[in-house]
């Protein structure tokens, strides 16, 4: 059963409206204000620290998923000479 | 030392005998003769024992082993070894041990013989714990695994549709005095409670010296059933009676004790000829001060067992079946033995003392009585009396053991010398103490009762042994006399119907009177019959000389009837025992038993009820479950249209549902 | 300076168009672009509160969500071919071979 394109448009407005409403209805606890100065907004290295020290587990086992789902794809898309 | 040494091995009775039924039971297929030599070492260890303990008690009467230990609440498991007790233990293991011997060789070949072997270790380890037991709920147990065991025996030969028949016929008519049993337990039980002022630690309620101590307050508690004001003490006495009634087959529950010789002749004898039966008269005699404390209650048990004797012997002298003739006279004798009982009333604790003495000798006789006749059986394969005849020529041994059992059954000795059966010796002072009561209350019934079940007795166990042994052949039949495994076992329990009750006569019953005045309870028999308004004879042994010898003159009459007809064949019954006469016709349709208890009462009246409400049921029941399963299938039929399988059907359903379920939260947030 | 909420309800928008095209498509790729469209909204969120909280980690959890797109992306294209290979078409609604 395919769900006809009102329904379907329905249902992804009710959601919309539901979390905007929600999104616009919480205080969110932020900071005031993002880094003024240019320099200061690059966090690529940051982001570099954080990935190797303290996410440097994850990161391995991200690594691992990844060669294997690849090597998976590449197994099942090569087709024919396989079978 | 040797006490406590004495004490330790007294759990071993019942114990050794159990463990042989596991070994058997789980490997006496792989065993020479089905493992028969383990239960009959650990019931030969057990009978040893009991006899070691009861040659200490006879030293020293007061001396009782008892043992027990808490089991949960107010109940305790434990060991009670008194006179009484030990009497009875040394009779079943040995009985039982002689019966285990003889079977080796009657059931050797039998496919079952493994499983003929462990249940009959089974049944007597039950029995011997119910002998031992020191409270009312533990001997209601064993009472119950015996039940068990005798349905097992019963329906050895499950395979033919008698056998099992027969089976479930004893076992649901046993179980209806055991539901009375069971009762009695209960109402007991609530009583004690309210006396003694709910549970406390440390006291086992029903442990038999608890119990005698709360006559006198039970004996107070009024009880109004259909306008009769009833003590409490009676209405337990009398359910405990129900259930002895059960057990030990007397009128009216007497039907399965017949049916039961579908069994082996082995089990016939250990069972329902010397063991399992007299359980019943074990439990009244156990709770015998309740007895005499109630009102009434022995005078029920005097005049229900007199009336069982002779309704037994009437059927008895027109069965045609070698060992229906046995199962009656069985069902007389425990009437003789509740007759004795009941006369409590008016000799007192001498009442105990004859009735388990008769039960002891019974035990003797009968079991030889019976394994005689499955020696006859065994060689010459039928047990059609019409069918037998001269048997005595080519079986000798087992003519002149059965002979001499008929003699104990019947009653033969010298009134006032110690020569005599052993039947003589015990049934005389049940018939004496009849007449004791008579002059006494001037009541005669169980008197008259008494002498005209000797009478019978003696006319139908005559008429056996001539129609068995004398004259000629009246089929052809090759028999042989039994292996020598076989009648060894026959000449010494011959010998103990012959001499024990000569020999310990007078020991005996004084050992037995001991019973209930030692360490454990000491009880005044007189004071509680006094409660129970039932007046003691002063002097006993004044009878007449008439009443001396009237049993034996009643039972030679009894002899000469039979030898005439049945030997001699002098007078020719012809008409009279044919089935056109009434009298013989009601006798050998057994008073109709079948018809109104199969066909009246369970087939016509219970068995109508329970279909009729079946039949409610089944539409009321059935309408409501097959209405749950209607509207789940139809419900459900239309619910699986949901289940498309599609993954987009899912998505769209759990993002609804997510949304929805946001909303509602934040609605009801806002209401609250 | 634009508020979070902008960057969210954009998030939600981005996702919910995702949602309109799982759920009305029926070609086996427009459904995997649809499913990246969410995955991305998703990241959106991430990234949008990590700045706005000063705080990195949902920045990196971002990259992993990007890497493990890929992954996904790779093995559905490849799913997607080998069922194209056996029948010819990428309808996922005609598939019935699992179902019942």
């Amino acid at each position: 059963m395919r769900i006809n394109q009102p329904l379907a448009f329905f249902v992804a407005l009710l959601f919309t409206a539901v979390v905007v409403v929600g999104a616009f209805g919480t205080s969110w606890n932020t900071v005031s204000e993002l880094p003024q100065n240019p320099a200061d907004q690059s966090n690529i290295e940051g982001i570099g620290m954080l990935i190797f020290t303290h996410y440097v587990a994850p990161f391995e086992v991200l690594s691992i998923v990844l060669l294997a789902s690849l090597i998976g794809a590449i197994y099942m898309a090569k087709g024919e000479g396989n079978r | 030392m040797v006490k406590t040494a004495l004490e330790e091995f007294a759990l071993l009775i019942p114990l050794l005998p159990a463990l042989a039924f596991v070994i058997t039971f789980f490997f006496g297929r792989k065993m020479p003769s089905g493992g028969a030599i383990v239960p009959i070492l650990a019931i030969a260890t057990s009978f040893v024992i009991s006899l070691i303990i009861t040659l200490r008690l006879l030293a020293n009467p007061s001396e009782v082993i008892s043992q027990s230990y808490s089991w949960f609440a107010v109940l305790n498991i434990g060991i009670l070894i008194d006179p009484l007790a030990a009497v009875m233990l040394s009779m079943v293991s040995f009985v039982s041990l002689l019966i285990h011997i003889y079977a080796v060789s009657y059931m050797s070949g039998d496919p079952g013989e493994s499983r003929y072997f462990a249940e009959t270790a089974l049944f007597t380890a039950a029995m011997l714990s119910l002998a031992l037991s020191d409270n009312i709920l533990q001997l209601f147990v064993s009472w119950e695994l015996v039940g068990l065991c005798s349905y097992l025996l019963i329906g050895f030969w499950y395979e033919r549709p008698s056998a099992a028949a027969a089976a479930k016929k004893a076992f649901l008519t046993t179980r209806v005095g055991d539901v009375m049993f069971l009762t009695g337990i209960i109402v007991l039980t609530s009583d004690l409670l309210k006396l003694a002022g709910g549970f406390s630690d440390g006291t086992y309620l029903l442990r038999f010296d608890e119990i005698f101590s709360y006559i006198p307050q039970l004996s107070t508690l009024q009880a109004n059933i259909f306008g009769f004001e009833v003590s409490h003490l009676t209405i337990i006495t009398l359910l405990f009676f129900g259930g002895a009634i059960g057990k030990s087959g007397q009128f009216p529950l007497h039907v399965w004790l017949p049916d039961a010789m579908e069994g082996p002749t082995t089990v016939s004898a250990l069972i329902h000829a010397a063991t399992m039966v007299t359980a019943g008269v074990y439990l009244v005699t156990r709770t015998f001060p309740m007895f005499i404390a109630a009102p009434d209650s022995l005078m029920v048990v005097a005049y229900l067992g007199g009336f069982t004797a002779l309704f037994a012997g009437t059927m008895g002298i027109v069965m045609n079946d070698l060992k229906r003739v046995l199962a009656y006279s069985t069902i007389g004798q425990l009437g003789y033995m509740m007759l004795g009982l009941g006369l409590g009333s008016a000799i007192g604790l001498e009442a105990v003392g004859i009735s388990i003495f008769h039960l002891v000798n019974h035990a003797f006789f009968k079991a030889l009585l019976f394994l005689c006749a499955g020696s006859v059986i065994h060689a010459v394969g039928t047990q059609d009396m019409r069918e037998l005849g001269g048997v005595g020529k080519v079986m000798p041994i087992t003519a002149v053991t059965m002979t001499v059992a008929a003699l104990a059954l019947a009653g033969f000795g010298i009134p006032g010398t110690s020569i005599g059966t052993s039947g003589f010796m015990s049934k005389d002072p049940i018939i004496e103490a009849a007449y004791l009561f008579g002059e006494h209350s001037s009541n005669w019934i169980p008197y008259i009762f008494s002498i005209a079940a000797a009478l019978l007795t003696s006319i139908y166990i005559f008429r056996l042994i001539f129609m068995t042994f004398t004259g000629e052949p009246r089929s052809n039949y090759h028999g042989h006399e039994s292996p020598a495994i076989m009648t060894i076992p026959l000449s010494i329990l011959a010998l103990f119907a012959l001499a024990f009750g000569s020999l310990t006569r007078t020991g005996f019953m004084n050992f037995l009177e001991e019973t209930f005045a030692n360490s454990f309870v000491n009880l005044d028999i007189g004071d509680l019959a006094g409660i129970g308004g039932n007046k003691l004879v002063e002097a006993a042994g004044h009878e007449p000389l008439f009443v001396l010898w009237l049993p034996l003159l009643v039972a030679v009459v009894g002899l000469a009837i039979s030898f005439v007809i049945y030997y001699l064949r002098i007078i020719k019954l012809g008409s009279l025992a044919s089935m056109k006469n009434p009298v013989y016709r009601l006798l050998y349709k057994r008073y109709y038993q079948h018809e109104i208890y199969t066909e009246f009462f369970s087939l016509g009246i219970v068995y109508g009820i329970i279909a009729f409400l079946s039949q409610v049921f089944d539409v009321i029941i059935d309408s409501i479950v097959e209405g749950i399963g209607i509207l789940t299938v139809g419900v459900s039929e239309e619910l699986r249209r949901v289940q498309t399988g599609v993954i987009q059907t899912y998505a769209t359903g759990v993002i609804v549902g997510v949304s929805l379920l946001i909303i509602l939260i934040k609605l009801i947030l806002e209401v609250l | 300076m634009i508020p979070l909420n902008f960057y969210l309800g954009l998030a939600a928008l981005l996702f919910s168009i995702g949602l309109y095209g799982v759920m009305t498509h029926k070609n086996g790729i427009r459904m995997i672009m649809c499913i990246e469209l969410m995955l991305n909204s998703a990241n959106l969120n991430l990234v949008a509160f990590s700045s706005y909280t000063n705080t990195l980690d949902g920045q990196v959890f971002a990259i992993f969500s990007i890497a493990l797109a890929a992954a996904e992306a790779a093995v559905g294209f490849a799913i997607l071919m080998a069922i194209y290979r056996m029948h010819d078409k990428i309808n996922l609604d005609e598939l019935k071979i699992l179902r019942w």
